[in-house]
């Protein structure tokens, strides 16, 4: 039986070899070497990578990666929370089909929800020229490019995840729970915060890793809707891989990952020993 | 018997949005300090009932009273009952001890004075931090309070016979540890009245006749009222005051073990309740009955003269005798050694009756039986069946 399935997981198992472990490898490789490009020609192993570090714009990218990753994953885990609740809570016969709306926008590409986002942001956008039609001159103050219109375009574009995922941990609180709570005295609030919100909050968990993680590392969001205002670290990324500086890129990259593995392995020691995450 | 009555149901009605009736227009009085069973077959409304007295479910008509005031409009937080659920419902992330005194720690700081006794509460505090002036701090209340509360906690994690499991997570207890703890998580709270949704259908056969007794102790000893919701009528013959045998939303009917087993009031109690045998037959006179063209004595029932009754007489009355000298021959077609007993499956006038017999009887052969008098229950015939 159990060789069978450990065919059934080779194929992925050689497509995570080839496409994530390898490269993952080379990178790390590269962080270590000073070479131009692709050329390895003229290729030696030394540290002086390590020097970005030194530099104020990486710190500052890295501070504004960290700041806005968690800025953005707070408001998702408080809108998310909302929203999940309301379904849970409500008597909608196909709940499935409310969580699939949510997701609805996921089904279009990403860079085209944010450039539009990015046009709506702008003085004069769509709602500008249906009003100048209508002889309406009126023109809308400049989000884009300010930190709030980065978070927005983050929380707008990850917030769907964390419905999800505080959703299904909802669906498995049993109501039982909250009636032994009603029926030992506590009020409906009370029960909220003592049984539900501890019983819920694994699903925040896993919901703030997954707006976490895509926070820390993209560079698309902050680059449209940030227009240069406000780098993150993916940008520098970016840029160090768009100018053939892939040692650079390669160890940046490299640390995120650190961080972002030593992020997980905390919040998984976390809930492992702790019953209320939060 | 002149007893309190603690609760009253008043002509309740329970229906639900597709209008199936599952309470129908039941009345029943719960005296205090009295261990009550509803027994019923599963969909008899009992489990029901049970949650309209917690406040989980609201009765579309009727009034649900407790101690003269009427509670329909109180929620179940507000309510001086408590409940042991058939499922436990046992806080998975706190342990035992935390579960124990989740009710008493989440209640209002005013209602824990009451509870402790302010001026009880303020000679400790003083104790422990003597204050000339015989101020009070809100802080050392709590802590005394907070120290009461636990104290609380352990005693009923020792009354349900669980010391030194205070800090185990929920799931590493058995089913019968959880079922405790169910127990004085409820009890901790002192409510007037301990409801309780079929807690030991989840248990074996030993721990389930084990914690009957446990029960039953535990409310002569707490001296609070059970109100006991239960399929399983040995259980409930084992423990009750009283029984309320439930069906169809109905009291069937409502009395003491004894009365219930020895004189079932209709056909459903008397198949329900233990095994019987229910013939068809007449009351010809006064102590007298005929069925299958046998006469035969009984006592203590009247009826008019040649009214139809339903006769019961239970599988353990009837005596086996040699088949000549007795008018009540039946034919075996079965005997089951059952070890304290013998099953004995007979025909009589095409009917099948069960005795139990401590003797081997040949299958096929005719044995006789005999049935003394006060050993017959008579029932009303229902015309509605």
């Amino acid at each position: 039986m159990n060789r069978y399935f450990k065919k059934l997981s080779l194929p992925y198992l050689v497509f995570l070899i080839i496409f994530a472990i390898l490269p993952m490898l080379f990178m790390t490789v590269l962080s270590f070497m000073d070479n131009e490009g692709t050329d390895f020609t003229d290729a030696v192993f030394t540290v002086s990578n390590f020097e970005q570090f030194a530099y104020k714009s990486t710190l500052v990218a890295f501070g504004n990666s960290l700041l806005y990753s968690f800025v953005t994953t707070l408001i998702c885990a408080v809108l998310g929370y909302l929203v999940a609740y309301k379904i849970w809570r409500s008597h909608f016969k196909n709940k499935f089909l409310i969580t699939t709306l949510l997701v609805l926008p996921m089904w279009s590409n990403i860079l085209l929800r944010v450039n539009a986002l990015e046009g709506i942001l702008e003085p004069h956008n769509i709602l500008t020229s249906i009003f100048s039609k209508m002889g309406w001159n009126i023109t809308f103050p400049m989000i884009a490019g300010t930190p709030f219109a980065v978070i927005l375009g983050l929380c707008a574009t990850y917030l769907p995840l964390m419905i999800l995922t505080i959703y299904s941990a909802l669906e498995k609180v049993e109501k039982q729970y909250e009636e032994a709570s009603l029926d030992l005295g506590l009020t409906p609030l009370v029960t909220f915060w003592k049984v539900i919100l501890p019983l819920s909050s694994k699903g925040i968990v896993t919901g703030a890793i997954m707006v976490f993680l895509p926070c820390m590392s993209g560079f698309a969001i902050p680059e449209i809707l940030g227009q240069g205002n406000v780098v993150l670290i993916g940008n520098v990324i970016n840029d160090a891989f768009k100018n053939m500086n892939y040692n650079v890129g390669s160890l940046l990259a490299i640390v995120i990952l650190i961080f972002i593995l030593g992020a997980i392995l905390i919040v998984n020691k976390v809930d492992k020993d702790g019953e209320g995450v939060i | 018997m002149d007893r309190k009555v603690i609760i009253e149901l008043q002509d309740i009605v329970k229906q639900y949005d597709d209008e199936t009736v599952v309470v129908d227009h039941l009345n029943l009085q719960i005296y205090e300090n009295e261990f009550l069973t509803l027994l019923g077959p599963s969909g008899c409304g009992k489990t029901t009932t049970l949650r309209m007295i917690a406040g989980f479910e609201d009765p579309t008509s009727g009034k649900i009273i407790f101690d003269n005031k009427i509670i329909n409009d109180i929620p179940s937080y507000a309510r001086p009952v408590n409940t042991v659920f058939q499922k436990y419902s046992l806080f998975p992330h706190l342990n035992v001890i935390e579960n124990i005194v989740f009710g008493l720690k989440n209640s209002t700081y005013k209602s824990l004075v009451m509870l402790y006794g302010e001026e009880n509460l303020k000679k400790e505090v003083l104790e422990l931090k003597p204050n000339p002036k015989g101020k009070v701090s809100y802080f050392t209340m709590r802590k005394v309070i907070k120290k009461h509360i636990y104290e609380d906690g352990y005693r009923a994690l020792n009354l349900v016979n669980l010391k030194g499991y205070d800090k185990r997570k929920i799931d590493q207890l058995s089913g019968g540890q959880q079922q405790r703890i169910a127990i004085a998580r409820a009890i901790v709270n002192k409510p007037r009245v301990l409801l309780l949704d079929e807690p030991l259908s989840a248990l074996d056969l030993k721990l389930r006749e084990q914690m009957r007794y446990e029960l039953k102790d535990m409310q002569r000893k707490l001296g609070i009222t059970f109100i006991f919701v239960t399929h399983d009528q040995e259980e409930a013959m084992t423990m009750s005051d009283r029984i309320c045998v439930m069906n169809g939303g109905h009291i069937q009917q409502l009395g003491t073990p004894k009365e219930i087993y020895n004189e079932p009031k209709n056909r459903f109690v008397a198949n329900f309740i233990g095994e019987s045998n229910i013939f068809r037959g007449k009351y010809l006179s006064k102590d007298t009955i005929g069925f299958g063209g046998l006469v035969l004595n009984c006592v203590n029932y009247n009826f008019n003269d040649n009214e139809d009754v339903d006769i019961v007489i239970r599988p353990e009355d009837f005596d086996v005798v040699e088949a000549s000298t007795s008018d009540f021959k039946v034919t075996v077609t079965s005997c089951i050694f059952k070890g304290v007993y013998y099953e004995i499956c007979g025909m009589f006038n095409g009917q099948e009756v069960v005795i139990h017999a401590y003797v081997e009887v040949e299958i096929g052969k005719e044995i006789g039986l005999h049935v003394d008098p006060w050993e017959i229950s008579l029932m009303k015939v229902d015309n509605h069946e």
